[in-house]
């Protein structure tokens, strides 16, 4: 059985988000303060919150979107969806302007507003949402030309992430960033997006299928049981679920193509990462992993070899002696 | 058969490690352990901790204390099954030397504590290969060896640069500033801001970098034409491979050709002096001493104020150098396109001699006062650099807040240029200088008004005046200003026109000059007093009076419409072009982040 257990900590290492992690927050902050700034957002009573992978903690690098997600408490019924896309529009428009090229910064999309940072190679998208009936979630635009509004609880899915992650001993989230990272490695640009790959392994969590000793046996557990919600997603149509919200699953934006060429990948995925946990060569099983999770934001390689091994996952034939656990006593003087 | 000697393989994280920090403490020494393991007669380093400890030019002191800290705090973060420990020694060397004996015999004291082979790496910078390796072994009775070991490290991931494209200095292109982001961006900025505000265009990444691979990208702008480049070098830019691998030898090659300028904006403090500059620090940490590229280059001290100043002089002086021979010989004006209100940006690197931005304003109607306070700084500059370039004319166009219209028209005075032009949206040319064809229609008009409220001595100082150059003025603004003011006014007029509706480009230098006439006249007939100008006219002839305004000290009010009041004449500038420092010599808009 081949666990690697370093070379897990490494990839998980390399798929770590580094000057994002502080420019994301910088870019949040911009729209936010230029939202809470305009006084009629100030009348609906405007309350942006961070949401999306990167507030779950879920993000791999490179980080190129962040969500806001804002919260308009006191919006008068009759603003529609258009209304307030095209409020939000004119507030981050006239705040972040165009860029070099002539180009607006703030792009409209379906549901929400998208804020180009070139400064920092990333996006702010912000979406506005009003109060749902039931006071306790939120509706979301659904086009924006029309007045339709979609249910949401991004707020929800924070807090199950962080009990989830707690009710498996820390290895929900790193799983979860293995598991986009995968996807990334394997599907690209193409849909399904991370998002639902993070929902298809919470589900595979909560169905009390994932389980494992190591970071090795969770990432195999949950990619084998996320491959057969795909399966069942494409194949039969049976819907992921939204955990925050009982008896909805999500929608996703996916052609037929892109929808089998991830079944098939998964699939496939799943079968080799079984092998590669059984594999008793440790080069081999490194080998196999290392085509699964592919390369990082930086272009490295994410799971490297372990020690002893070349890179084409072969024996050298030196045997391997351990550093020493402790420095030898003494001060040394060098000159 | 001789056996190859043992090798020390050096991970890229571990090299960068050893290389940033020598780098960082030159010239001292510094050091630390190694970490990794040993397969057959190899040392593998997987990672280099630096050790704090005593160090001098020529002596590192590892304390074991701390580095068994360390080290326990690294293989808490292992996994229980990871090979990784210590394996060795390293330290720097500032000159390219290799181990020394001393050197050699704190290896052989650790070899006799230990049982398997310890590595040695120095690290001196300068040498071709700056790593020189060294295995120390015990062997069986306490004999002890120490061999050279040969250090193999990966690449750099930055492949080669090719050879640098014909047309990659151009004497009208823009400035690109080089620095590290995480301490550099506010150093970067304020010189980006500066050299705007002075007439050069600048690439900056934040506004400039398209979509795409930032390394290509760069590359592309390093190569397709610029005039000058600033290394900002900062404490940080040590870890800064983008700047020691890509942009320094771009921008190293550029100053190759003598129309290009490097300036090196320094900002690391000399020990001992804060407030001087290490002259050394940028060789040092960007890799190329013991070499002294950078040292034996101008330098410009980010520590003092006037550090930036210098850079921005230095650039429009070398702008003005490049193009004089030309202006000379066409015998054209000198060119200044003139823009307040739009973000700047790259693309703006045209034809023009200098293209002068400010910052865009958070504030509506009202000019930036950031900007303005660049301007302040740079407008005696760009008044010299239009001097220097010897050019009979300056040619002003563009647009902007009228407030830096007077400015501008007062940075440029008749007693130093002889003439200046404005080119309207239109293409029309106001001139200060009076053509034969003046159709004569338009007049001036002065009116006096009544002013209420108690005199005291000190209203002799104060003036109000308002010219407005378009028929029927609306004088509601210009009368709160009267009212609102703080301070009474000894006079207040208003300066208005006759005998058209629109003035005719052809009449604005007759026309500036007796409505400056009429100004000297309001002020002087109140003992110099200082004169509160409120102006609504068309933006050349603010620009041309302001080129009268050479003898006065004259607060220049800015119109201001609010969504939420009635609009309101807002002061905006000082102007005292006499005295050193002008023509601005203060700036009233508040300026920075929410201006209100």
């Amino acid at each position: 059985m081949a666990h690697l257990k370093q070379q897990f900590k490494d990839a998980l290492s390399s798929i770590e988000p580094s000057d994002d992690k502080t420019n994301a927050p910088e870019a949040h902050r911009l729209v936010r303060d230029a939202l809470e700034a305009d006084a009629k957002l100030t009348e609906y009573g405007v309350s942006p919150v961070l949401i999306g992978s990167y507030k779950r903690n879920v993000s791999i690098k490179r980080i190129k979107d962040v969500d806001v997600f804002v919260r308009l408490p006191d919006m008068p019924s009759d603003v529609t969806s258009k209304d307030i896309l095209d409020k939000f529009f004119a507030v981050l428009h006239a705040e972040f302007g165009t860029d070099s090229d002539g180009h607006r910064r703030t792009k409209r999309q379906d549901r929400s507003l998208q804020v180009s940072f070139p400064e920092y190679d990333l996006y702010v998208d912000a979406v506005p949402a009003r109060p749902h009936w039931d006071g306790e979630t939120w509706e979301i635009p659904q086009k924006g030309d029309e007045n339709e509004w979609v249910r949401t609880n991004p707020e929800g899915l924070t807090s199950l992430s962080s009990e989830m992650n707690a009710a498996h001993d820390g290895y929900y989230v790193p799983t979860v960033k293995l598991l986009r990272q995968t996807r990334r490695a394997q599907l690209g640009k193409k849909k399904p997006g991370g998002f639902f790959f993070e929902l298809a392994t919470y589900q595979a969590f909560a169905s009390g299928a994932v389980s494992g000793s190591d970071q090795a046996e969770y990432y195999v557990s949950a990619l084998t049981k996320v491959s057969k919600i795909l399966e069942n997603f494409v194949t039969y149509g049976i819907g992921v679920n939204d955990p925050t919200l009982a008896g909805a699953t999500i929608h996703i934006r996916a052609s037929d193509e892109e929808l089998e060429a991830a079944r098939t990948r998964f699939a496939d995925a799943a079968i080799s990462a079984d092998d590669a946990l059984a594999q008793e060569d440790e080069g081999k099983a490194a080998l196999a992993f290392q085509k699964l999770l592919g390369k990082n934001g930086d272009d490295k390689t994410v799971f490297p070899m372990p020690p002893g091994f070349n890179e084409d996952g072969s024996k050298r034939a030196s045997a391997i002696l351990a550093g020493a656990r402790v420095v030898p006593a003494g001060t040394r003087t060098f000159g | 058969m001789t056996r190859s000697p043992a090798r020390i393989d050096l991970s890229d994280d571990a090299h960068e490690t050893i290389a940033s920090k020598s780098a960082e403490q030159l010239p001292l020494e510094t050091g630390g352990v190694l970490l990794g393991y040993r397969e057959g007669r190899n040392i593998v380093v997987t990672h280099a901790l630096t050790i704090d400890g005593q160090a001098g030019t020529n002596r590192y002191v590892r304390d074991d204390v701390r580095a068994n800290e360390l080290l326990e705090e690294f293989l808490a973060g292992r996994a229980d099954d990871d090979p990784t420990g210590y394996v060795g020694e390293w330290h720097s060397h500032p000159t390219p030397s290799g181990p020394s004996p001393t050197d050699v015999a704190a290896m052989r004291a650790i070899a006799r504590s230990i049982a398997d082979p310890v590595a040695l790496l120095v690290y001196a910078p300068g040498r071709t290969n700056p790593f020189i390796g060294l295995i120390t072994q015990r062997h069986r009775l306490g004999r002890i060896t120490s061999t050279r070991a040969e250090v193999s490290f990966p690449s750099s991931r930055f492949t080669p640069l090719g050879p640098l494209p014909d047309g990659a200095v151009r004497g009208d292109g823009p400035v690109f500033i080089s620095y590290r982001q995480s301490d550099g961006t506010p150093h970067a900025e304020s010189i980006e801001g500066l050299l705007r505000a002075a007439g050069l265009v600048v690439w900056r990444d934040n506004s400039d970098l398209r979509a795409g691979t930032t390394i290509d990208r760069l590359e592309q702008a390093l190569t397709k034409g610029l005039s000058a480049g600033v290394l900002v070098v900062t404490p940080e830019i040590v870890y800064s491979e983008i700047v020691r691998e890509r942009e320094l030898p771009r921008l190293l090659e550029l100053d190759n050709d003598s129309a290009f300028s490097l300036c090196i904006a320094n900002a690391i403090p000399r020990a001992g002096d804060g407030s001087k500059c290490d002259y050394g620090g940028p060789d040092r940490l960007l890799r190329l001493s013991p070499a002294r590229t950078l040292a034996d280059k101008k330098q410009s001290n980010m520590l003092a104020p006037t550090g930036e100043v210098e850079i921005v002089r230095d650039l429009l002086m070398h702008r003005v150098e490049q193009r004089r021979p030309k202006i000379r010989e066409e015998g054209r004006p000198f060119t200044i396109r003139v823009q307040t209100r739009p973000t700047p940006f790259a693309l703006e690197a045209d034809e023009d001699d200098l293209h002068i931005r400010i910052r865009s304003s958070d504030n509506g109607r009202l000019p930036s006062g950031e900007g303005l306070e660049n301007l302040k700084t740079t407008l005696p500059l760009t008044g010299d650099a239009v001097y220097a370039s010897g050019a009979k004319t300056a040619r002003i166009s563009g647009g902007a807040h009228l407030s830096v219209a007077l400015a501008i028209g007062a940075a440029l005075p008749e007693t130093k240029i002889g003439n200046v032009e404005v080119l309207d949206a239109r293409d029309q040319i106001w001139t200060s200088v009076t053509p034969e064809d003046d159709p004569m229609i338009t007049q001036v008009h002065s009116r006096r008004l009544t002013l209420a409220g108690p005199r005291t001595p000190k209203v002799q100082d104060r003036a109000a005046i308002f010219i407005s150059l378009t028929p029927a003025p609306d004088e509601t603004a210009f009368e709160r200003l009267l009212h609102d003011s703080t301070e009474p006014f000894a006079t207040a007029a208003v300066i208005s026109i006759t005998g058209s509706d629109r003035i005719d480009s052809r009449e604005s230098g007759r026309l500036s000059a007796a409505i400056a006439r009429l100004i000297k006249q309001l002020a002087a007939t109140n003992g110099r007093a200082e004169v509160h100008l409120a102006f609504h006219g068309p933006y050349p002839m603010a620009i041309l009076i302001g080129r009268y305004l050479n003898t006065l000290r004259t607060v220049v009010y800015e119109w201001e419409n609010s969504h939420t009041s009635d609009s309101l004449y807002s002061p905006a500038l000082i102007l005292e072009p006499g005295t050193a420092g002008g023509p601005i010599t203060d700036v009233l808009v508040r300026g920075g982040q929410g201006e209100s």
